[in-house]
């Protein structure tokens, strides 16, 4: 009887767990029609790394534990009553919001669990007229790491025609969820 | 008990006729709504980089808590939305900080404050086709806020140097 009533704990646990990087939406909406849902696992990233020129870039894809995309072309399908939830239970679990932007009709919510300089898990929700969608990445990241990151791709940006665009990311293999 | 802290909590935040002014025009196409959270300016002040502008305002960012701009930059009734949320400010609370009218361009700052420590700074712009509505809230320095124009990418921010140069 013991046993069993440790196997569900931990049968329970796990299935927390899995759930937790995006407390659901993820695994309620991926087989939805049109939903383009991507899962890389922590050996893709490994794989993906070696592909990546610059160290800094490697060591950092490297540092990618598990990252999930779930993308719609058409508007978002996300009931708001979903969202509700899903924030309830982001803040439970320690994810803070950092970024709520709204522009005509794009809007980007970004949320972050961090823990003294490293960030571990960044969720992005985001939503316009070309598509929507929601990006998970779980890991360890420290702050300096990210900043560099951003300040490259700025450059980078800014290099090509004086504004900044977003630079093309390295082709890591992914497995279709 | 707790929960009925949080909820009275979160009503009188919500009786803020600021917030309200935000929220009446928070879905509204013609702005551009931005709400940065405290934890980002506090994990912002964590990086180490040689930028000596960000190494110049990392103290300022560190005890800043939350920023929320309201942005419209091709609208047509810029100015009265101006007016509109300059009725708004409750000045009773909010002491005036510098006041600029310029041809068709008016710019407003206020800060509320307990003793010493600015609590809250107030930035309103209103243009006959511009309105920014900014709002920062923490401990603010005001002798370093205006450094914070340069790295804010955010229109109107840039009035944030008139602090500075209505000090000296």
């Amino acid at each position: 009887m013991l046993k069993a009533i440790q196997l569900f704990i931990a049968f329970f646990l796990t299935i927390n767990a899995l759930q937790a990087q995006d407390f659901g939406l993820y695994w309620k909406y991926k087989d939805y029609d049109g939903a383009i849902a991507v899962s890389v696992p922590r050996w893709a990233t490994f794989v993906g790394a070696s592909f990546v020129d610059e160290k800094a870039d490697r060591k950092l894809v490297r540092k990618i534990r598990k990252a999930r995309v779930l993308f719609f072309e058409d508007a978002s399908p996300f009931s708001s009553r979903d969202l509700k939830k899903f924030v309830r239970k982001s803040k439970r679990r320690g994810l803070d919001e950092l970024v709520t932007v709204r522009s005509g009709k794009t809007n980007v919510r970004i949320l972050a669990k961090s823990r003294r300089s490293t960030i571990k898990k960044v969720v992005v929700l985001f939503s316009s007229p070309e598509g929507s969608g929601l990006v998970t990445v779980k890991g360890k990241f420290r702050l300096d790491e990210i900043n560099r990151l951003i300040e490259k791709s700025q450059k980078e940006g800014k290099k090509k025609d004086g504004g900044v665009t977003i630079p093309k990311l390295p082709k890591v293999p992914v497995i279709r969820a | 008990m707790l929960f009925l802290f949080a909820g009275a909590f979160s009503a009188s935040a919500q009786n803020d006729a600021i917030t309200r002014f935000f929220e009446q025009y928070a879905e509204d196409e013609r702005f551009t709504v931005v709400y940065i959270a405290p934890k980002l300016f506090q994990l912002a002040a964590k990086i180490e980089t040689d930028d000596e502008d960000w190494n110049n305002i990392r103290e300022v960012v560190k005890d800043l808590g939350g920023l929320r701009v309201l942005v419209a930059d091709s609208i047509t009734d810029g100015v009265a939305l101006y007016k509109t949320a300059l009725s708004k400010v409750p000045t009773n609370e909010y002491s005036e900080l510098l006041t600029v009218r310029d041809k068709e361009e008016h710019v407003r700052i206020w800060t509320k404050d307990t003793g010493n420590i600015i609590e809250e700074l107030l930035l309103l712009v209103g243009k006959p086709d511009e309105f920014v509505l900014l709002s920062f809230t923490g401990k603010i320095d005001l002798d370093k806020i205006s450094s914070l124009a340069k790295v804010l990418d955010v229109k109107g921010a840039d009035q944030l140097e008139k602090i500075k140069t209505t000090k000296h």
